[in-house]
């Protein structure tokens, strides 16, 4: 494995329109190995779309876009795949197959290294049950392994979406609002998880939020978005309370001004 | 309307009120043309109060005809109920096979293409149009006998049903988890399997049972197509003018067709924790049989953090019930396999019959018969068909207030009413048609009186069940004012949605008119006579033609059906 303080994620001048609606707008976003960058915007400012470019499930409609040192646009198939297989995502629904186990649920992160489909537990290599149990035990759920996922707590659902993700052992983790269905206390929990993983794993990780409060507490940078563009760029240190809060406001405030 | 706008420009648009839509005019005109047909129908099939008593007179002379049962020798019985429930077993099994990959590039957001989502579509509307007793029919020229044709007749036909049904469900599923496992990196097939089938498992289950439920019904027909079995044995009985044997086998059908209704209500409330709610007899005895599985399993299993101890999957109810059912299903199919008594190694060899079928069946032919005599054939389908959902509604229109809370008279009249709904749904048509053959002699009104008496269970049961749905303030208000038990009656009867009603009267109609083509072949006349006259005469080009004919017929009353739908709505 080669060390290299190379970008894992460059995009410059990416833009995304849905038909009339502008949902990026020339967004540049540089990110290095190991960075924990946080997304900050309203509803509706296009984190979720910038999320979704940066492992191909969109593709943009102007602008160049790298991840992982693979150009985005040149990649097609097979090759998309695996650069999907790289990077691990959770989501604000946490989307798992709620009539499956926990378990199955998790090992579906390991589809990419497989060959063919897959249906049950038993129809996964033992070593890979073994390695999805053990990212469990990481999440604080091995207990709940063969339970059918839909029979989780919302908290718990999010902690099994995260075995899934790194059960790609993944190089970069993004997470769209992963606490936004949550209440305080499993939202808490599942930040500080989100935390320490990223610091035993050296992951990069893009994490999109809508709360001021828990991203100046949580990220080290943060990338503040409006209607699609990227309008602030700072290290969270370098942010103060009031000083993020009259940012958002200013967001806010520019927000309903478009309206 | 609200009295406030009262401008000019809206007094002078409410002064001239607009004409009616172009398509609810023929809309309109198509549903009086309909009833005009059925009235005439009703005419031309015979159906007088002579007629009526004159059957009634029978019943006597019947009885004795048909008493005392006879039953075939136990052995033989059982064989050829082994292989009915195989034939009709495996090819239902068989066709939910099939129907995944069809429901696959049929769902627009699985399609591999967007061309191929007609064409799935397409692949299930014409198995859906061809009746699975004609494919028999063909497919018994490719094969030795046996019951492999019986087999494959039923899994193409019933293609059409299950791959539409399972490619609405692929339609509906959400598409957040499938999207997830797209980001890990899956192919589109591992998405499928682990990101959709999951979801459309209980949908697909439930449909194929219920597919095998009316395949077990229909079962009886391919005995004309000689298809070995219940079926087969109960028209030679027939033929041989043996109604003490016909009778036997007719109750053991229906008894079976019971049996498999409660098995497979049990079975979907089991293992998909769907309550059963229907309100046939299965359904009601199916809620008295299984008990209430809402509360699931929901205990720790406690591995105190060891992954190795986690690797062994520990045996919860939840899992011994899954195992188990994995088993009996395996076992099942397996006996189905078996029990049928196909001869299995023929599906390597039939492709070179191929050549011989096109040849005896294309091009096709009517000679000797002329275009008046199919025609007047399919008249007479199409009347039987008319006349049977007119004599439906009639009779649903009164049975079906009469059984529904709100507006029946009293307690008892609702039970029997809703008792008498129960037991005509539990009743295959085929087996009422039969019966009715015996009674009254071959001919179009038994066909026509099987029919309607099918028809009102499900027309009765769905114009009561809408009756009870419909909010009580109005019949409250009717009572208030001092309206009479009869008054309260009619205002709720008029409660009733006029499109809906119609809407179910026109389904009832197209599924009469492949009924009644069945219904031909067991001898109550016209197209299906025809079918099944020119298989004894080993004409297949004409099979082909009488097919052709009846595909047209059918597909241009789905089309006109649709049509008037659309204009209510
Ligand atoms: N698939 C889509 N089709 C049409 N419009 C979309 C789609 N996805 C997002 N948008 C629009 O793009 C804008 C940004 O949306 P999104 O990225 O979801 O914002 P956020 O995640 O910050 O709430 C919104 O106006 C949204 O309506
Ligand atoms: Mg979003």
């Amino acid at each position: 494995m080669t060390v290299s303080d190379a970008p894992v994620i460059e995009a410059h001048g990416l833009s995304k329109t849905f038909g009339q609606v502008a949902a990026l707008r020339d967004v540049s976003l540089t990110v290095s190995p190991g960075e924990i960058v946080v997304l900050l915007g309203l509803s509706g400012s296009g984190k979720t779309t910038l999320l979704r470019h940066l492992n191909g499930l969109e593709t943009p409609t102007d602008g160049r876009l790298r991840v992982l040192g693979e150009d985005m646009a040149a990649l097609r198939g097979g090759d998309l795949r695996r650069l999907r297989g790289r990077i691990g995502m959770v989501f604000q629904q946490f989307h798992l197959v709620g009539r499956l186990t926990v378990l199955e649920n998790v090992l579906t992160g390991a589809l990419a290294g497989l060959r063919g489909p897959r249906l049950g537990i038993a129809s996964y290599p033992r070593e890979h049950r073994r390695r999805a149990l053990t990212q469990l035990d990481r999440v604080g759920l091995l207990d709940k392994s063969y339970q059918r996922a839909d029979t989780l707590s919302g908290g718990q659902q999010q902690r099994v979406a995260i075995a899934r993700a790194l059960m790609q052992q993944p190089e970069i983790l993004l997470a769209d609002e992963p606490v936004a269905s949550l209440d305080p206390e499993s939202s808490d929990q599942v930040m500080s998880l989100l935390q320490e993983i990223a610091a035993e794993r050296q992951l990069t990780v893009i994490c999109s939020l809508h709360q001021v409060e828990i991203a100046l507490a949580w990220g080290r940078r943060i990338v503040g978005m409006r209607s699609g563009s990227v309008v602030l760029d700072t290290p969270a240190a370098d942010l103060t309370r009031e000083a993020a809060m009259r940012i958002y406001g200013r967001v806010a405030a520019s927000l309903a001004e478009a309206k | 309307m609200s009295g406030q706008m009262s401008t000019e420009v809206d007094l002078e648009r409410l002064v001239k009120r607009p004409g009616p839509a172009a398509s609810t005019v023929v809309a309109a005109g198509l549903l009086v043309a309909l009833l005009t047909f059925a009235i005439w129908s009703l005419i031309q099939v015979g159906f007088t109060v002579e007629t009526f008593t004159e059957s009634a007179g029978k019943v006597g002379p019947f009885l004795d005809r048909m008493l005392p049962l006879e039953f075939p020798p136990a052995a033989e019985l059982l064989r050829s109920i082994g292989v009915t429930l195989g034939v009709v077993l495996c090819g239902t099994v068989l066709s939910a096979v099939l129907s995944v990959p069809i429901a696959y590039i049929s769902a627009r957001n699985t399609s591999p293409a967007r061309w191929l989502v007609p064409v799935g579509r397409s692949i299930g509307v014409v198995a859906r149009a061809v009746p699975d007793v004609v494919l028999a029919m063909l497919f018994v020229l490719l094969f030795s006998l046996g019951s492999l044709p019986g087999i494959l007749a039923i899994a193409l036909h019933s293609i059409g049903m299950i791959s539409k049904l399972f490619a609405d469900a692929i339609e509906q599923i959400d598409e957040g988890p499938r999207h997830a496992i797209r980001s890990t990196g899956a192919s589109p097939a591992q998405e499928f399997w682990s990101g959709v089938f999951p979801q459309v498992l209980p949908s697909w289950i439930a449909t194929t049972l219920h597919r095998g439920d009316i395949n077990l019904r229909g079962s009886v027909l391919l005995g004309y197509a000689g298809i070995i079995g219940l079926g087969y044995d109960l028209r030679l009985a027939l033929e041989s003018l043996n109604y003490h044997l016909a009778m036997a086998l007719a109750l053991v059908i229906f008894g079976l067709c019971v049996l498999f209704e409660i098995a497979s209500t049990v079975i979907r409330a089991q293992l998909l924790g769907v309550a059963p709610s229907g309100v046939s007899l299965g359904s009601r005895l199916a809620r008295r049989l299984s008990p209430d599985t809402s509360h699931s399993a929901f205990e720790n299993q406690g591995f105190e953090g060891r992954v190795d101890a986690a690797m062994r999957r520990p045996w919860t109810p939840d899992r011994i019930k899954s195992t188990a059912s994995i088993i009996l299903a395996a076992v099942v199919v397996v006996a189905a396999v078996i029990g049928s008594e196909a001869k299995w190694l023929d599906l390597f060899s039939f492709w070179s019959q191929i050549p011989f079928l096109l040849d005896r069946t294309w091009p096709p032919s009517i000679e000797p018969r002329t275009w008046t005599n199919v025609f007047d054939a399919l008249l007479v389908t199409l009347q039987i068909a008319a006349a049977a959902t007119l004599l439906s509604l009639a009779v649903s229109l009164l049975i079906g207030p009469l059984a529904a809370r709100n507006a029946a008279p009293n307690k008892p009249v609702r039970l029997t009413a809703r008792l008498l709904l129960l037991v005509i749904r539990s009743i295959p048509e085929l087996i009422l048609a039969i019966v009715l053959i015996i009674i009254t002699g071959l001919g179009p009104q038994a066909g026509t009186l099987a029919l309607a008496v099918v028809g009102v269970g499900l027309l009765g049961k769905l114009i009561a069940d809408s009756l009870e749905e419909a909010p009580p303030g109005p019949q409250l208000a009717v009572h208030s004012v001092g309206g009479t038990r009869t008054q309260v009656f009619f205002s709720a009867t008029a409660r009733l949605s006029v499109p809906a009603l119609v809407g179910h009267t026109l389904y009832l109609f197209d599924s009469n008119i492949r009924s009644a083509t069945v219904l031909g072949i067991v001898a109550a006349g016209g197209i299906g006579y025809y079918l099944i006259d020119a298989t004894r005469v080993s004409r297949y080009d004409q099979v082909t033609a009488f097919v052709i004919v009846l595909v047209t017929a059918v597909v241009v009353v789905e089309g006109i059906s649709a049509v008037v739908r659309r204009a209510l709505r």
